[in-house]
């Protein structure tokens, strides 16, 4: 008897430590290929455009004028135990590169929009991605729909690449038939792009960058592939086939929410983590219950990141949604 | 090629009640000799298995049940690879190749008949990592270390599903496999409880009384 619960006690130390290690895993992806913006003073800045064969062109911008070219050079990312260590350049032709042939910076630190260099001689800078498209998330729920008075919920990914959006959406939502968890038409999803109405709705409007509406529309794309190939991650759930829906979509929610914090601590998260000492609202809520107040609360802790109505009509123009 | 010739073929009928591929998934996954296995057609179908999950880095649980996996595998000797086998199903696929598999069992002496250390692509490895040992709760269920000392238990002939934790004793682990063995024949049940009745007799003739280990 002792010896079963000395060894159940060290099975849940190793289980435990196993838990915490991975939980606390954060990792930004390192992809150099697009324009990156250098500010040097308040009117001059250099424009690096790294392509995908190795080559980067280096522009200089001035004030409102035409950024013109000012050198090219080969490029090569160095890195050790997969991590990118620092930057190699090789000025081609007659070209100089940071005032030399050759020159290597480290990489000091980096996000999804932002790197930070270190060039020997010169000291640090820093570059910010230049997207010429924008990104934005939007999270819908609402109660009272169903039978069980739960209602559709789910998150929306909008890509504004020219004025034109191209938007993705997946989750629960009021079908003609009844609820249904998949991918959400645009009928539906159009009358969430606009603020909620009253307590029953809540709706989360948030400007992202290029790298999490990537990793959010990689999870909503393989939610849908679930969808289609009857993959879906909860069957027949341990309690009742309801329940299994709100449990799907609930790991959906979750999951796209917090790809959106996967590099760094850019929103302001709810820790749907279900331990009591946390999450209030899986504690508190049942699963058809937990995206809408798990939504309520992001809105909340992100209203000053909010994109109030107007200004999202503005931006995002329906008649132009882009079809997939 | 032909999967079948890699693995035993099912000796038992499936259960007209399994539900098969569809609960199983029939993923690709391959195994620690880098052959391609299906699932449900080629590891569930007809079998008794008993399957864990592990990953090849890592340092805490895994290396403990393997090492119960292999005292397993000792004691069922004579089942193994025939009508029983072990799967360890790696929850870090995208780390985890066939090569780094085998290398986890041969460092662990675990490259033995009839278990198979298997991976794949991460989506198939979630589904079946959902499908069979979800608790139905997000919390746990989303935490694939939370699952490295459970063993699930089926066998497709019977529509058995159990589970043991790698943690409790030997021969527990051991009688909860046995309630996933294929049902037996009242002239199998017969032989069974003869066999047992005469190591009754031979060790009451021997010591003069049964003790408590002896049954």
């Amino acid at each position: 008897m002792k010896l079963t619960a000395i060894i159940s006690l060290l099975a849940m130390i190793f289980l435990g430590s196993t838990t915490t290690a991975l939980a606390q895993e954060k990792s930004c992806s390192f992809d150099l290929v697009g324009t990156w913006k250098a500010q040097i003073s308040s009117t001059e800045a250099r424009l690096y455009q790294f392509d995908d064969k190795g080559v980067v062109t280096v522009l200089a911008a001035s004030g409102t004028a035409q950024p013109h070219q000012i050198a090219t050079a080969k490029y090569e990312v160095n890195k050790e135990l997969g991590k990118p260590e620092s930057i190699s350049f090789t000025a081609t032709g007659k070209n100089r590169i940071f005032g030399s042939l050759k020159k290597t910076m480290k990489i000091v630190k980096y996000d999804d929009s932002s790197i930070t260099c270190e060039i020997p001689g010169m000291g640090t800078t820093r570059w910010t991605m230049v997207d010429p498209d924008r990104y934005f998330i939007v999270l819908a729920a609402r109660t009272g729909e169903f039978y069980d008075a739960a209602g559709s919920a789910f998150s929306i990914v909008i890509k504004l690449a020219g004025g034109v959006p191209t938007i993705d959406a997946f989750g629960i939502y009021l079908a003609k038939d009844g609820r249904a968890l998949g991918t959400v038409p645009p009928d539906v999803y159009k009358n969430y792009l606009r603020e909620a109405r009253n307590d029953s709705e809540t709706i989360v409007r948030l400007e992202i960058n290029s790298r999490q509406y990537e990793r959010a529309l990689k999870i909503i794309k393989e939610w849908e592939r679930r969808d289609r190939e009857d993959a879906l991650l909860y069957k027949t759930a341990a309690e009742t086939v309801d329940d299994a829906t709100y449990l799907n979509n609930i790991l959906v929610a979750k999951a796209v929410a917090e790809s959106l914090n996967k590099c760094s601590e850019d929103i302001n998260l709810y820790p749907l983590n279900y331990t009591q000492r946390d999450d209030w609202i899986s504690d508190k809520y049942r699963s058809a219950l937990v995206p809408f107040y798990f939504f309520k609360e992001l809105r909340l802790r992100n209203e000053a990141r909010h994109i109030p109505d107007k200004k999202f009509q503005e931006l995002v123009h329906l008649p132009n949604v882009a079809s997939r | 090629m032909d999967r079948r010739s890699l693995l035993t073929k099912g000796v038992f009928t499936p259960s007209p009640f399994s539900q098969g591929a569809a609960k199983f998934t029939n993923a690709v996954l391959r195994t620690q000799d880098n052959k391609e296995v299906r699932f449900y057609d080629d590891l569930i179908r007809g079998k008794q298995a008993v399957i864990n999950l592990m990953y090849a880095d890592c340092h805490g649980a895994c290396p403990l049940v393997t090492t119960v996996m292999k005292q397993l595998h000792r004691d069922l000797k004579g089942r193994m690879g025939k009508d029983l086998f072990f799967y360890s199903l790696s929850v870090k696929p995208q780390d985890d190749t066939p090569e780094a598999l085998k290398h986890y069992a041969k460092m662990r002496n675990a490259d033995l008949p009839g278990w198979y250390f298997l991976t794949g692509d991460p989506y198939d490895i979630e589904t079946i990592r959902f499908r069979l040992f979800n608790m139905g709760h997000i919390g746990v269920d989303t935490d694939f270390a939370m699952h490295s000392g459970t063993f699930r238990i089926v066998n497709d002939a019977t529509n058995w599903w159990g589970h043991a934790n790698a943690f409790t004793t030997q021969k527990s682990i051991l009688k909860r496999i046995s309630w996933a063995d294929p049902f037996k024949t009242p002239a199998e049940w017969d032989a069974i409880i003869r066999a047992r009745q005469a190591k009754i007799y031979k060790v009451v003739k021997k010591h003069g009384y049964l003790r408590r280990e002896d049954l």
